[in-house]
């Protein structure tokens, strides 16, 4: 399964917030798309996912036009787990994540035992099978992060998108989905793009690196050759030092405090 | 059917005896201050002769004019609609008064209704024009109601005459009816004022009234309300003879399903009646009676 | 892993259950309130007329006393009263728990749209102005109320930009403007009718009063037809829940259901707006109580809230006609009355129940 998106623009009134990005996903590949606030990446997941028809470019599902497919269609083939999975009524943890199966039900037929089976699997993989029978509401906030991950699973779709999956979990439990993540990406051979605030987070885990900044892409590659000191400070303003992991050897930021790049105030170590 | 003729002339009568009769009393009444007490216990003070006189409520108007004050009344409400010269008077309000209408006429007196009309009233009565309030409860009420008026406006003798003739109209149906009464008893009647809700009269309204004295016996006189919303099922039990309407028409009560076996509907013993001589508490309540009595006990007019 | 599926099975089996149970409660509360009512009429006597009525079993009942009235009542009067109870009951608090999912408001009721002050400004017109009957059998009231709603839905939809894409707050906010505009036209014309005000005031709280099957009849198509798609689109009701692009994420186009599901709600809303005037509290507190007793699944919860709806308001029509017979009382008010702190005894029972469920609450 692919998913390509060529030159897509999105304005929102006169605001730009996406200009001519393209982007593609294939199967197995975990790409993380970063940038910082305002740079487009929640546009660019909500066009990629069908969800909001871009005013310019395509999205190609497996060469078809997502935005002119059935959205049942398209939530066979594509997951998302948004950034906010607010649920504003008592759903059992059961229902909810019972409810991505609904692109694959006839609309008078019932759950069948596999779709049962899926729901299950989902709830185990995310570690949400002991809350079964608990109302959403009553969850903490990262637990019914890790519902709505497992709903996304119970599509059982080929292409993944995140956004920003990982916002509000304390680090074990971010480490445990990435981990999730990953292996689904190369255990199931999904394709998974994630859009992350953490850089480190996302050059320990995608395969590929696409920045945006301004709603413009400004380098797309392997972390190694996205996650350098220039372009770092190109697009946050930072100065840093990159460095190596120690124990998985990728690159990792390291901030140097008191630097802010073209803001005069913080001009202190003397450019 | 006869009562269709008897009642324009017997409007035309007493409205030309009233007319008649006054006539010439209109110019030998003496000026000075007249003081009664009205429905609301308040002392009414009017300087004499009156020579405009706003009515701010239907009944009050027929009154007026039955007592030959139809040249003297300067303002009306757009309800008020008898007799037909009523309706070319200025007009003072619909349901709500304008004040300032009737304080531009500065008319000598005006005449309300109690019970609806406590704000107006106060409000008229401080800008210190005279307010004579009126609140029949019955049909008694009525007559004193046209003696009150008939004092404060300086046509004593006309309001005599006219009340005179109405109780002797009204002792002839209470005579008559008795007769019917003694000879086929008392038809159990119903008075549909609307359909949807079912509405009907009960005790202590004019419509109340005038069928007992008339000789009937209403169905719902046993209700704690007025104007209550009544159980249909409690009209088939009780099984009406006769069905009064006041604004449907006669023929669509009984294409009701349930309808068609209560009597009134088997003998076709429904009628409609203006509800404006059943509810108005003015002189024409009389034509009212007559024609209950007729519906009631057909025949005993002649 | 082995529990979830039985726990699923045990779910199911507990909407079929409710179902059930809530059916067999409908019918029996039916038939108690076809023998109750302001004329007492013997049990043995109802119970005759009753079956008296049901092919085969007919034969082996014997006609006792005076059956001619107290047919007449029964079949004629009660019945067709309980059954458009039920009918309108089932819609309001169909209605009910449809907006209030669609629109994510616990305050939503079929009302909110403003159809109700369409229907209210057509009968209000019929009823001044005294407009006769044009079908044997239907007064003008209810089918003036009909059309002026289906009409005030054209206006509410065509204000909001249907068909395209329309927001729930575009809905809610032209429903409100064209609520109150109506709301005022009603009220010039009530003050300048003086002598019909009562009948109105009557009407708008709500009336059973003087009906028959004419009514059922023309009720029901509507009903019917919109539960009907109500129930079939529970399942995305559920996910148009969680939010338009969550609902789109799950593959339910929610501008296409939403539209849907509004024109189904509106439909059955006028409809028993039209024949019973504004019924207060049933499409509000019935589909919660529904909801706290049952959980926010609409594939249970619909079915639920109307069958539910129906056996409350045929209650509350039973207390209206006989609390103070032989008069009634508009049953509006009895729902409001009754209504109001039954919906408080539940919260509060709601509050306590949830207590001693939660297990170990937020880490």
């Amino acid at each position: 399964m692919r998913l390509d998106a060529f030159s897509i623009c999105h304005k929102y009134g006169i605001i730009i917030a996406i200009d001519n990005v393209s982007v593609s996903l294939a199967s197995g590949e975990f790409v993380g798309v970063l940038g910082p606030n305002g740079s487009g990446k929640t546009t660019l997941l909500r066009v990629l996912s069908g969800v909001q028809k871009p005013s310019g470019g395509t999205v190609l599902l497996d060469g078809e036009d997502v935005h002119k497919m059935r959205p049942k269609s398209v939530a066979k083939k594509i997951a998302v787990v948004p950034q906010n999975g607010y649920i504003p009524f008592p759903f059992s943890v059961f229902e909810t994540v019972m409810m991505g199966r609904q692109p694959h039900m006839a609309r008078f037929s019932r759950e069948s035992p596999r779709d049962i089976h899926v729901v299950s699997q989902a709830m185990e993989a995310t570690g949400v099978a002991h809350l079964a029978d608990r109302s959403v509401l009553d969850l903490s906030y990262g637990e019914r992060q890790r519902v709505v991950v497992a709903r996304a699973l119970a599509q059982e779709p080929g292409i993944l998108l995140l956004d920003e999956p990982t916002s509000h979990l304390d680090p074990g439990y971010r480490m445990e989905i990435m981990d999730v993540f990953k292996s689904l990406s190369r255990c199931k051979n999904i394709g998974v793009l994630a859009v992350l605030h953490d850089v480190n987070l996302a050059s320990q885990y995608a395969d590929r690196l696409i920045m945006l900044n301004q709603g413009k892409k400004v380098a797309d590659g392997t972390p190694r050759e996205v996650v350098t000191k220039e372009i770092l400070e190109s697009v946050y303003g930072v100065e840093s030092v990159v460095g190596t992991h120690p124990v998985v050897g990728c690159p990792q930021m390291m901030l140097v405090p008191g630097f802010r790049a073209g803001k005069g105030e913080g001009n202190l170590s003397g450019n | 059917m006869d009562i269709t003729l008897e009642r324009p002339a017997l409007a035309v009568i007493i409205t030309v005896l009233s007319v008649l009769i006054l006539g010439g009393h209109v110019n030998a009444v003496t000026s000075g201050q007249v003081t009664v007490i009205d429905a609301l216990g308040r002392e009414v003070k009017v300087d004499l002769p009156v020579e405009a006189i706003v009515s701010i409520a239907p009944s009050n108007t027929e009154i007026l004019f039955a007592l030959g004050l139809g040249e003297k009344v300067v303002g009306v409400t757009e309800a008020c609609d008898y007799p037909e010269d009523a309706k070319s008077k200025p007009k003072v309000g619909q349901v709500e008064m304008n004040i300032e209408k009737i304080a531009d006429i500065s008319p000598d007196l005006v005449v309300a209704v109690a019970s609806m009309q406590l704000p107006v009233i106060e409000t008229l009565s401080n800008l210190g024009i005279p307010v004579l309030a009126l609140d029949p409860k019955n049909l008694s009420d009525v007559l004193d109601s046209i003696t009150l008026v008939g004092k404060v406006t300086g046509r004593e003798e006309a309001a005599r005459l006219l009340v005179e003739r109405l109780e002797r109209r009204i002792q002839d149906i209470q005579r008559k009816a008795a007769e019917a009464v003694a000879g086929e008893g008392r038809p159990r009647v119903f008075v549909e004022i609307w359909d949807d809700p079912l509405m009907t009269a009960g005790p202590g309204t004019f419509i109340d009234e005038l069928i007992r004295i008339a000789g009937g016996e209403n169905i719902a006189g046993d209700v704690g309300m007025e104007w209550p919303e009544f159980s249909l099922e409690v009209v088939i039990e009780r099984d009406p003879d006769v069905i009064i309407t006041v604004w449907r028409e006669p023929e669509d009560v009984c294409t009701r399903p349930a309808w068609s076996r209560i009597s009134a509907c088997k003998t076709r013993r429904i009628q409609q009646v203006n509800p404006d001589i059943l509810t108005r508490p003015g002189p024409r309540l009389v034509e009212g009676l007559a024609e209950l009595l007729e519906i009631m006990h057909p025949g005993s007019i002649d | 892993m082995k529990r979830e599926p039985a726990t699923y099975f045990a779910h199911r089996d507990r909407r079929k259950k409710y179902i059930v149970i809530l059916t067999l409660l409908l019918l029996a509360v039916m038939v108690v309130a076809a023998g109750v009512g302001a004329v007492p009429v013997p049990i043995g006597e109802v119970t005759s007329i009753l079956l008296r009525r049901v092919p085969f079993v007919s034969r082996w009942v014997p006609k006792v006393g005076r059956q001619d009235a107290y047919e007449t009542i029964i079949l004629q009067v009660r019945l067709p009263r309980i059954l458009l109870a039920v009918i309108i009951g089932g819609s309001l608090s169909g209605a009910g728990a449809t907006l209030q999912g669609l629109f994510g408001n616990p305050l939503a009721d079929p009302y909110i749209m403003g159809i109700s002050s369409g229907a209210a400004l057509g009968a209000t017109i019929a009823i001044s102005s005294r407009l006769p009957s044009l079908i044997p059998g239907l007064s003008s009231v209810p089918v003036a109320a009909f059309l002026a709603s289906v009409a005030t839905m054209a206006v509410v939809y065509y204000l909001a930009g249907v068909p395209g894409r329309v927001s729930m707050d575009t809905f809610l906010l032209s429903g409100v403007v064209v609520s109150s505009f109506l709301w005022a036209v009603m009220s010039f014309i009530m003050m300048m009718s003086g002598d019909s005000l009562r009948e109105i005031m009557m009407w708008l709280m709500g009336s059973l009063s003087n009906k028959g099957y004419a009514h059922v009849k023309m009720a029901l198509p509507y009903a019917v037809f919109g539960m009907c798609v109500l129930i079939i689109m529970a399942r995305d009701l559920n996910l148009i829940c969680l939010g338009d692009d969550e609902a789109k994420y799950l593959g339910v186009d929610p501008e296409h259901a939403k539209i849907i599901i509004m024109f189904a709600s509106s439909l059955v809303t006028a409809a028993s707006v039209s024949v019973g005037g504004i019924i207060g509290f049933v499409g509000l507190i019935v589909p919660h109580i529904m909801r706290i007793i049952l959980g926010p699944d609409h594939r249970l919860l619909l079915p639920a809230s109307v069958i539910a709806g129906g056996i409350f308001l045929v209650l509350g029509d039973t207390i209206a006609r006989t609390l103070i017979a032989p008069a009634e009382i508009p049953v509006g008010v009895i729902t409001a009355l009754a209504g109001a702190p039954f919906f408080f005894y539940v919260l509060r029972r709601r509050k306590a129940l949830r207590l001693g469920q939660r297990r170990d609450i937020r880490e």
